[in-house]
This record gives C-alpha cells, structure tokens and sequence, in this order.
C-alpha cells in the first residue's frame, strides 16, 4: 500500500527539490542516498515500495550516466535537469498506473520505460527542456510523438498509457 | 565483404547494463543512433562464437557486457539500410534515420524488439 504525503516547509526531503552539483558532489549524493534508504525504513510511511524503488533507481542512472560517453559510445551525459524532470513525472503519475523502468539515453534524455511484453512497450523521455519525446508499440500498432511539459502530465500520454494496459 | 545480404545477422556490443532488461531482453537505448545518425554495428556472417566475441575485445578498453544479434531483414523493415563501410574490418552503420526525436525512438524500440541478447 503506498501513501502519499504532502511535503509542506521545511520537512520536504532534499532530493525533491532541484539538486545542485549533484554530478560532482559525492556529499550531496550521499546524502540523497541515506534521505531515500530513510524513508523505505518500517517506521517510514512517506513512500510506498515501488515509488522508493523507481527514485532510487533515477539516482543511480543519474549517477552513472553524467559523464559524457558513458555507453561507449560517445554518449552525451544526463544533465540535473533531466534528473529533476523526471522527478516530476514520476510524482504525477496516476497510482493506477505501475512505476516504470528508469532507462539512460545516449542522447542525454532519460527515458521512463513500461512493457508489458514482446512488442508491447512505451517510452517516454525527458531532458529537462519541458518536452516529453514518446514512442510506443502496441501489438502491432505504432505511436510518436512529442508534447509539452510542464506542471501536469499530457493527458495524450496518460491516455498511451493506460492503452498499454489494456 | 560481398554487399550486405538480407539474411545476414548483425551485432551491436553493449558496454552499458541498463541498455538490457533482466529479462534478457534488449532495451531501445541500446539501438539510439549518435548525433552523425550512424549506429556502429558488425557483421558477423561465417564467424563462430569465440571470433564474435574476439571482435568486441578489440574496439575499447572495457570487453562488452553482451551483444544485441539483430538480423539485417529487421534493420531493413523499420525502413533503416545497412552501410558496409569495412572500417575495422565487418564494420558497417545502420543509417536512414528519421530526424524527429520521437521517430528514432520509436525505430529503436522497433529494432531492440527484434534484437537477440547475448551476454558475455
């Protein structure tokens, strides 16, 4: 079961609001680190399971990829802001829609991934510019597209989604 | 090399664990193309196992963590072509890509859909 509590003053975890320097900073990720193993702890009611697993899951894709060619393959690293916009995203996602796959592109985005199964698949991702960039197949049936993002989710999205899920 | 035969395999190396799905199953990044829109692949017809392997232990410092095997009637159905350019030797790019972002996505996710993953 997962329950979703406001933040509100002072007691908004760090990791929620826009980090800074995080690529280089080791103390700062560190601190994320024992911020998010907190609230996965018995006496934490702040995230549900999969909620705590996707974040994360973010951090260490972020982590991992914000040096440039980090696929070798030349590619570009994930900035802060791709970072923080898909802090976002995952933070207004319906809850009946399950967490998704954190994914690295080697163009710098960074990708939220459902599949349900062979030729079942939806991608969406972010670079931190307010774009959502998609794609998605469904049995057969193929979308694309690009939409605006900025505070609530493109109900084209939400709408591909649920499709998925079908 | 003879001209790319449609019924030739080809191979993409992966350097990256979050390009594969537990699963065993291949994810879109691995097939995103670079800014120059030429996805770097190998052509590994007539080769046996230990020589498609041997391939990867030469092009970086790092070995591969596994390949994607994806055969060139795949690449050629997405709508992409295959440029045999011999440079390492079996070398080739899938090329042809679409401009728009979402379009390569979704060729990408189209390609890792057909793709067959080895691990080292």
């Amino acid at each position: 079961m997962s329950i979703a509590i406001p933040c509100i003053g002072c007691d908004c975890p760090s990791f929620l609001t826009r980090p800074s320097g995080v690529g280089g900073d080791r103390g700062y990720s560190e601190k994320i680190i024992e911020e998010i193993a907190g609230m996965w702890s018995p006496r934490s009611m702040t995230f549900g399971g999969p909620l705590g697993e996707a974040l994360i899951s973010l951090f260490a894709v972020y982590k991992e990829c914000s040096q440039a060619d980090w696929d070798g393959y030349g590619a570009a690293p994930i900035t802060a802001d791709a970072y923080d916009e898909v802090q976002k995203i995952i933070k207004l996602l319906p809850s009946s829609i399950r967490m998704p796959e954190i994914v690295a592109e080697p163009t710098g985005e960074i990708g939220l991934e459902w599949r349900r199964g062979r030729g079942q698949v939806f991608v969406m991702s972010v670079s931190g510019r307010h774009r959502i960039n998609y794609a998605g197949l469904f049995s057969g049936n193929k979308v694309h597209g690009s939409e605006y993002f900025d505070e609530t989710l493109p109900v084209m999205i939400i709408g591909h989604l649920r499709r998925l899920y079908s | 090399m003879n001209p790319v035969d449609v019924t030739e395999t080809l191979l993409r190396f992966l350097y990256f664990k979050n390009h594969y799905r537990p699963d065993q199953t291949v994810r879109h990044s691995a097939f995103i193309p670079p800014q120059d829109r030429r996805l770097s692949v190998f052509r590994i017809l007539g080769l046996r196992e230990n020589e498609v392997w041997a391939l990867g232990e030469k092009l970086r410092p790092e070995p591969p963590l596994g390949r994607a095997d994806i055969n060139v009637a795949a690449v050629r159905e997405t709508g992409l072509t295959v440029d045999a350019d011999d440079i390492p030797p079996r070398h080739a790019n899938i090329v042809g890509w679409p401009d728009e972002a979402s379009a390569i996505k979704l060729k990408a996710m189209e390609l890792a859909e057909q793709a067959i993953l080895h691990l080292k």
